[in-house]
């Protein structure tokens, strides 16, 4: 857990993000492309990488578990991954999982 | 699920209160069976939030079975509604069932939503999960 960036909300603004939409169900089936998919984005991300993730609609652990794996990789490169527009259901399991904290938000 | 159960609610009168799904032990499942879970769940009233956190329990508790499925078999999920309360127990066959992980995140997240949780290691490998309508809710 001690690998999870934890980057003050204050912190967020500094760069020009570069945002990724999210959409439908995170689960064990969908979460591998999705994870390959974000671990290219990294390649051409700016410093602040954002997920909007309004139009998800499912997320349980193994969502849970990508986020922290491409944050991790993302902080290895430098980079910042924030969320935005969290829904209640994913918002829920990131509380629940303790991993909140850990997920600086934008509005 | 051979066992008598209390009166159903009203809204099920004289029907059996018991729900077997099968579906191929394979994730691309996982979300025929959330969604028949949410339904059955709406049969008993759960709020909104409470048919949620079933259908991450349940999606939890299969995605921790299927690590140990075998390949071309059946998941087997189990619902039992009784007045104000939904158990489900999913199972998946195994070669040799190992003990379940239980220091991430499915586990934790599993064991915060539902009421009660227990993994049966029996023949088969399966988990049991009960939720009850209107009990107090986790943060």
């Amino acid at each position: 857990m001690n690998a999870i960036d934890t980057l003050p909300r204050s912190a967020v603004n500094a760069t020009s993000p570069t945002l990724v939409h999210l959409s439908g169900d995170i689960d064990i089936a969908t979460g591998p492309a999705l994870r390959r998919r974000l671990m290219n984005t990294l390649a051409y991300s700016t410093g602040l990488l954002v997920l909007d993730l309004s139009q998800v609609t499912f997320c349980g652990a193994a969502g849970l578990g990508l986020l922290v794996g491409v944050q991790s990789r993302a902080r290895a490169r430098g980079i910042t991954l924030a969320l935005t527009r969290v829904p209640a259901n994913v918002d829920r399991v990131l509380r629940l999982s303790g991993l909140a904290p850990h997920f600086p938000t934008t509005p | 699920m051979t066992e008598e159960t209390a009166a159903p609610s009203e809204g099920l009168a004289g029907m059996r209160d018991t729900v077997t799904v099968r579906l191929p032990a394979a994730s691309a499942y996982l979300s025929v069976l959330r969604t028949a879970t949410a339904g059955l769940a709406a049969r008993l009233d759960f709020t909104l939030d409470e048919i949620e956190d079933l259908r991450i329990a349940v999606d939890e508790a299969c995605a921790m079975l299927l690590r140990q499925a075998v390949p071309g078999t059946d998941l087997t999920a189990e619902f039992e509604l009784t007045g104000d309360e939904m158990s489900v127990r999913v199972a998946v066959e195994t070669v040799e069932p190992q003990d379940l992980k239980r220091d991430d995140f499915a586990w934790m997240v599993l064991t915060a939503l539902a009421d009660y949780v227990e993994a049966v290691t029996d023949k088969d490998l399966a988990i049991v999960l009960r939720k009850r309508r209107g009990a107090a809710r986790p943060a």
